[in-house]
């Protein structure tokens, strides 16, 4: 019995401590799986469902110029989306349709159709700002009946403005929905640009709501850095205002251009035109591309060529197209050939009309040749025959030596995005490929490729005494503070050609605008070197690249230029369609960055004199200050209220001035006279025949000018007095193709 | 003491050396044990006079101080206890109120920072160069400065004094006696 009584006792106890094992063990693997295998899942779910978690979007950093003026800066706004699915009647869908289109102007049967849709998120449009916002809040209160606060949804977003529309658009660039840079700088720097998100983590109490502040952890948000422009306001303006007018007055299909500060590489303007609104980059902004397309009657085919038009407009042809840079290459192969003494300013070289190269006879430009002439004078003349010799005697080798130098073979490094990647054997001649023909071709720019802007940092390298420099568009970044963080530095990529060759070719480079082909760009009081180019364009017959490309003032030059029309409709010649454009930018620009200019005799003599200030002189104090000039008086009162043209307005000896002596008058107007195609003398009598002055613009130190241009236009009424300026050019010795 | 036989302790009941109640306890189990278990009868409770002691004026009065003392110490403690949980309701209430303000606030400064912006942004666009030359140009009749009205000054010479008339810098440093020597000269 007693035995019997210890064993159930020891069984008991055994299955006793079974038990009491299993379920230990059982509790530690349970917590080894909830804290190790499971640990952090359940680490994030406690923490998902104590923790209020708030991201801060960090605001983008902002975009000046070099002159600290705003070209973008991002602003916080409203997503507005909806919730078909809690639609639950034709009333609610016809309130939301109703507040949606008509407050954020969209079509209302597309807001219909995306009400239809079974989804528990449409998006309406993103970048509301504040005030729509509050009318679609106002509106669902107003109709709480109709709970529209279930379906439509507010939710934070950011918008990005650009103040100026289509202002240096190819540099700028802009943001797409995600508010990441997809063009220009905002792609390049989109990294410094976008900063780190801050977060702001709340305890939540049990009915999921956030606690008091005091159980609050606040990441604050790292704003983006802020960049600065090389980008001059002003001459942006200038280039992009004359770059406008070229195309209405050559009815070309694209025309870009680049000034770059020769010393630094820093670009000052960059443009490529047609561009389009920042704040719209998607709608076309050529009108009559946006009416072709709206043509289409295929829906796949409109999507097709309106992303066609949308790419095409983007794209920032003076760093990522190539063209055939034609003559303006002559100031290279010069270099090159100075620098290698294979020639000198007294080599000369006899045009007969042509040359034979291998089994081709390559014609030059001008009928007949040019006769005996010396090395300026070839680059004057634009000479192919002459260009071709001296390709020939430099010998591919060294030909190859400087194209490679110049920077022809690579990417220029500019810090915009897309630049164009020159490839051996496609976009120019490898050396091992070169022959006799290629070497010629290319000895006066034909048969290769280059992009604007490597073009342009050659010329600049001519420029500044022979160093290549890498070309840049931002200056500095700066945190939220103001704070430099970074500044780009210059980078001189290597020394070219010597101080001396480089100077030379200056002196023979300012020889080609007041004698030779690029007479068009000259600048009175500045001296301004340059030369002309125009090129056939590769596999379009009949469509030409007309350019211009140099730097001013010679003596001490400060920016260089490249203007570029590509496919003039009329004429094409690079001296009479680009050059005259570079001419108008540069007496501006040189004007803006107070370039001291120095006129010669006969420059001074075509300086008009200035209206005297008569306001406030009696009739017969301003008779004896206007000597010389045609008075016109309207009013009997005997002191003058006001005139016309203003004071120190500028106007040529002979000019009319009007002055009206009476408080209560009426401006005088007549029609303007069209004042193009007229020699200066012409134009001159024209104007002040018909009550106007006449202001010179342009080309006035050759006898044979013809009018192009004037600011006024004709047949329009303008109030007499008015001064109109008329811009000259020639067409004499300036074909250079 | 573990040594002892057994015998030695033969005949003693310890009851007897233990206290007083233990052992009449000891011995009511032993009567227990003998006697036949008689059903207790519940005990008539009994009733006892209790009465008041009399208390002099002055004790009662003191008594009476007292006990009110008591009840304000309690009064006031209630209070103090109500008052702090009144103003910890009442900070709590307050903080609440005070993040509801901080966030609409924040709320408020960031759309007044965005409507800056977006103003500032419509007034760059409308006072961009373009507006600016036009206005300047057809409404106010302006036109640009030209080049050679630009008068350009040399300041890369020496600084100069230029004098007018016939004022002299010369400073009258004449001592005393010479000047008393120049008066008697004369």
């Amino acid at each position: 019995m007693k035995t019997g009584s210890s064993k159930g006792l020891a069984l008991r106890s055994s299955i006793a401590l079974f038990i009491l094992i299993a379920a230990f063990l059982t509790c530690v693997g349970s917590l080894v799986r909830v804290a190790l295998v499971h640990g952090e899942e359940y680490k994030l779910k406690a923490e998902k469902n104590q923790l209020l978690d708030t991201t801060i979007s960090a605001e983008r950093g902002t975009i000046y110029d070099s002159n600290m003026n705003v070209l973008a800066k991002s602003a916080s706004a409203w997503l507005i989306y909806i919730v078909p699915s809690k639609i639950e009647n034709d009333t609610q869908r016809d309130l939301v349709v109703e507040i949606l289109s008509s407050t954020l102007s969209l079509d209302a049967e597309s807001v219909r159709e995306k009400t239809m849709r079974e989804s528990n998120y449409i998006k309406i449009a993103g970048e509301v700002e504040e005030e729509q916002k509050d009318e679609i809040k106002k509106f669902i209160s107003e109709h709480g009946k109709e709970k529209l606060s279930n379906i439509i949804g507010i939710d934070p977003d950011t918008k990005r403005y650009y103040p100026y529309s289509s202002f240096a658009s190819s540099i700028i660039g802009f943001v797409n929905t995600d508010d990441e840079g997809t063009l220009g700088v905002e792609l390049t720097y989109n990294g410094e640009l976008t900063g780190v998100s801050g977060r702001i983590v709340t305890a939540k109490n049990a009915r999921q709501k956030k606690m008091a502040s005091e159980y609050e952890t606040t990441y604050e948000a790292q704003q983006g850095a802020n960049l600065v422009l090389t980008i001059d306001e002003v001459v942006q303006y200038y280039l992009e205002q004359s770059l406008d007018q070229a195309i209405i007055d050559t009815g070309c299909k694209y025309a870009y251009g680049i000034i770059m500060d020769v010393d630094t590489g820093a670009i000052l303007a960059m443009t490529s035109k047609p561009d389009f609104d920042l704040n719209n980059p998607n709608v076309i902004s050529n009108k009559l591309v946006a009416d072709k397309i709206s043509e289409i009657l295929d829906e796949e085919e409109k999507k097709t060529e309106t992303l066609n038009a949308r790419f095409a407009q983007w794209r920032n042809r003076t760093v990522s197209d190539t063209y055939e840079p034609g003559s303006v290459f002559k100031t290279v192969v010069v270099s090159a050939a100075l620098e290698e003494n294979v020639v000198d300013l007294n080599t000369t070289y006899t045009c007969v009309g042509g040359i034979q190269v291998a089994n081709n006879y390559q014609k030059c430009w001008r009928h007949g040749g040019h006769g005996t002439e010396t090395l300026t004078q070839g680059l004057m003349n634009s000479c192919n025959p002459f260009f071709i010799t001296i390709g020939q005697k430099l010998g591919k080798d060294k030909f190859f030596k400087y194209f490679e130098a110049f920077g022809f073979t690579e990417k220029t490094g500019i810090d915009v995005p897309a630049e164009a990647n020159p490839v051996a054997n496609v976009t120019y001649h490898a050396l091992e490929s070169m022959g006799i023909s290629e070497l010629s071709s290319s000895s006066f720019g034909q048969t290769f490729q280059v992009s604007p802007i490597q073009m342009v940092t050659a010329i600049s390298a001519i420029a500044n005494g022979g160093k290549l420099m890498t070309p840049y568009v931002v200056d500095s970044m700066l945190d939220s503070d103001g704070n430099v963080i970074k500044k780009t530095q210059p980078v001189v990529r290597r020394q070219v050609i010597s101080e001396k060759t480089a100077s030379t070719v200056a002196d023979m480079m300012e020889a080609v605008v007041s004698k030779g082909t690029g007479k068009n760009a000259y600048v009175a009081g500045y001296h301004v070197a340059g030369k002309t180019g125009t090129s056939e364009k590769i596999g379009k017959e009949g469509a030409y690249i007309a350019s211009f490309a140099g730097f001013a003032p010679a003596n001490n030059p400060r920016i260089a230029i490249l203007i570029a029309i590509d496919e003039p409709a009329g004429a094409h010649g690079g001296g009479v369609v680009a050059a005259p454009i570079a001419g108008q930018i540069l007496e501006k620009v040189l004007t803006y960055l107070n370039v001291e200019p120095q006129y010669e005799d006969n420059e001074m003599a075509n300086i008009s004199s200035t209206a005297p200030a008569l306001i406030g002189k009696t009739l017969q104090e301003a008779r004896s200050m206007t000597a010389g000039y045609t008075l016109k008086i309207v009013g009997k009162g005997d002191k003058v209220i006001a005139q016309s043209p203003a004071a120190d307005s500028q106007i040529r000896t002979g000019g009319v001035i009007v002055l009206y002596t009476e408080e209560q008058y009426e401006k005088q107007t007549a029609i303007v006279p069209d004042l193009t195609n007229m020699t200066m003398s012409q134009a001159n009598s024209a104007a002040v025949n018909a009550g106007f002055n006449i202001r010179f613009s342009g080309t006035t130190n050759e006898t044979e000018v013809m009018s192009y241009k004037q600011s006024l236009e004709a047949n329009t009424e303008a109030e007499l007095g008015s001064v109109i300026t008329v811009y000259f050019r020639t067409t004499v010795n300036v074909q250079d193709a | 003491m573990a040594n002892r036989s057994y015998d030695m302790f033969n005949g003693i009941d310890f009851s007897d050396f233990e206290p007083v109640s233990r052992s009449y306890e000891k011995n009511a189990v032993r009567k227990i044990e003998q006697t036949p278990r008689k059903v207790s009868q519940p005990k008539k409770p009994q009733l006892r006079v209790v009465r008041n002691p009399v208390k002099s004026a002055p004790q009662e009065k003191r008594e009476m101080r007292r006990t009110a003392l008591q009840t304000a110490k309690v009064i006031a403690v209630a209070v103090l206890l109500l008052t702090m949980l009144s103003t910890l309701l009442y900070g709590r209430f307050k903080v609440d109120e005070l993040d509801r303000e901080i966030s609409n606030l924040t709320a408020e400064i960031t759309a007044a920072q965005s409507e800056n912006v977006r103003l500032n942004m419509k007034l760059d666009s409308v006072i961009s160069l373009k507006n600016v030359e036009d206005y300047a140009q057809t409404k106010l009749g302006m036109v640009k400065m030209e080049n050679h009205q630009i008068e350009y000054i040399d300041l890369s010479g020496e600084d100069k004094v230029v004098l007018s008339g016939t004022k002299s810098l010369s400073v009258d440093n004449k001592s005393f006696a010479s000047k008393l020597l120049e008066y008697i000269s004369k």
